[in-house]
């Protein structure tokens, strides 16, 4: 095979080579768990309650509940709750009213965060603490979940009250 | 008897300036013109309008820009295929796995994506297939601008040219008669 013919089919090969990287992925391709940031989503915090001291709100949730000696919050691809992070929402109108259920996980509720390293290991409850402004007077809901650094578990109960 | 003299004399100072003067009487033979339609329809070949121009050097040039530009097409058309397909399978994904949170996707590429981000990479891609596109375009009008150009400057220099003459001539019969004359040609 001479010199030039080894160049065409070095070229050909370039082409193809560099055409076939971008192959188009079947309609399944993401439909496998593994591809998806944070595995399989963790279960959130429960039995939430809230007390309120003028423009204070005290949350209070567990984490480290056991059902059958199994933990309730936790993330399945660990099976622990230790690299969780708990996320709190906070709203004046009652987010059962909201038009989309994706509302509950909207940046425009969201209130801040605390990881489960950041308080004693196997202690619950667990509490934090929220400061509303004084000018605002109503109802207030809130609502927390659970984050593993990839997925978000779905929302906890709501749970309301008054500020006065 | 002296007016012959004169007519002779006449007659010879123009024979001379004739000789002179004469010019062959050419319609200069040239090559045809050059099909400006024909050049142009070689040059959607890689460099064909300016190999049948005989402009060698831009040849080589456009031959290049115009494998490389349809190389370019080719590979972000493929692009573009392949976010489409990334896109409407993180989609259809999110749906079925957990429609209420916007789920990170692994991208091939790096990094992880949310189906919206999925969507904005899937629009870039049209943009730079829609831009390889455009400089395609670019590529083929400028090197047919140039051949063009070439055919007109060869065929200006293939002008036919009729050159004009004049002639005198002199003939004299078995009787001793002069004939004498003069032709102009143009």
């Amino acid at each position: 095979m001479n010199l030039k013919n080894k160049s065409t089919i070095f070229f050909l090969a370039i082409v193809l080579a560099t055409g076939c990287l971008h192959d188009p992925v079947g309609e399944e391709y993401y439909n496998d768990i593994s591809k998806v940031k944070g595995g399989q989503k963790p279960t959130p915090p429960v039995d939430i309650s809230i007390s309120i001291a003028g423009h204070k709100i005290t949350l209070t949730f567990y984490t480290d509940k056991l059902v059958n000696g199994n933990l309730v919050t936790y993330d399945p691809d660990t099976g622990t709750n230790e690299n969780l992070y708990y996320l709190v929402y906070i709203s004046a109108t009652d987010p059962a009213l909201f038009s989309d259920p994706k509302l509950y996980y909207d940046i425009r509720y969201y209130v801040g965060y605390v990881a489960e390293t950041d308080f004693e290991p196997d202690v619950d409850p667990k509490s934090v603490y929220i400061d509303v402004s004084s000018s605002y007077h109503g109802p207030v809901y809130l609502w927390m979940t659970s984050h593993d650094g990839g997925r978000e578990s779905d929302h906890s109960e709501v749970v309301s009250g008054t500020i006065p | 008897m002296s007016y012959r003299i004169v007519v002779i004399l006449f007659f010879l100072f123009f024979y001379v300036h004739t000789l002179f003067a004469e010019q062959p009487f050419t319609f200069v033979t040239t090559d045809q013109p050059v099909s400006v339609w024909k050049a142009l329809a070689w040059d959607i070949l890689p460099g064909g309008g300016h190999i049948y121009t005989g402009h060698y050097e831009y040849a080589g040039v456009f031959a290049s820009l115009k494998i490389s530009g349809i190389y370019a097409m080719y590979y972000y058309h493929n692009y573009w295929q392949y976010r489409g397909s990334l896109y409407r399978s993180a989609k259809k994904a999110n749906q079925a796995l957990d429609p209420e949170h916007d789920l990170l996707f692994k991208d091939p590429e790096g990094g992880y994506k949310t189906v919206k981000e999925f969507g904005y990479a899937y629009d870039r891609a049209a943009h730079y297939f829609t831009l390889s596109i455009l400089a395609n375009a670019a590529i083929y009008v400028t090197s047919w601008l140039f051949t063009w150009y070439h055919v007109q400057e060869i065929n200006d220099n293939r002008q036919p040219t009729y050159m004009g003459f004049n002639q005198f001539s002199f003939t004299t019969d078995g009787y001793g008669t002069m004939w004498a004359a003069y032709t102009m040609r143009w």
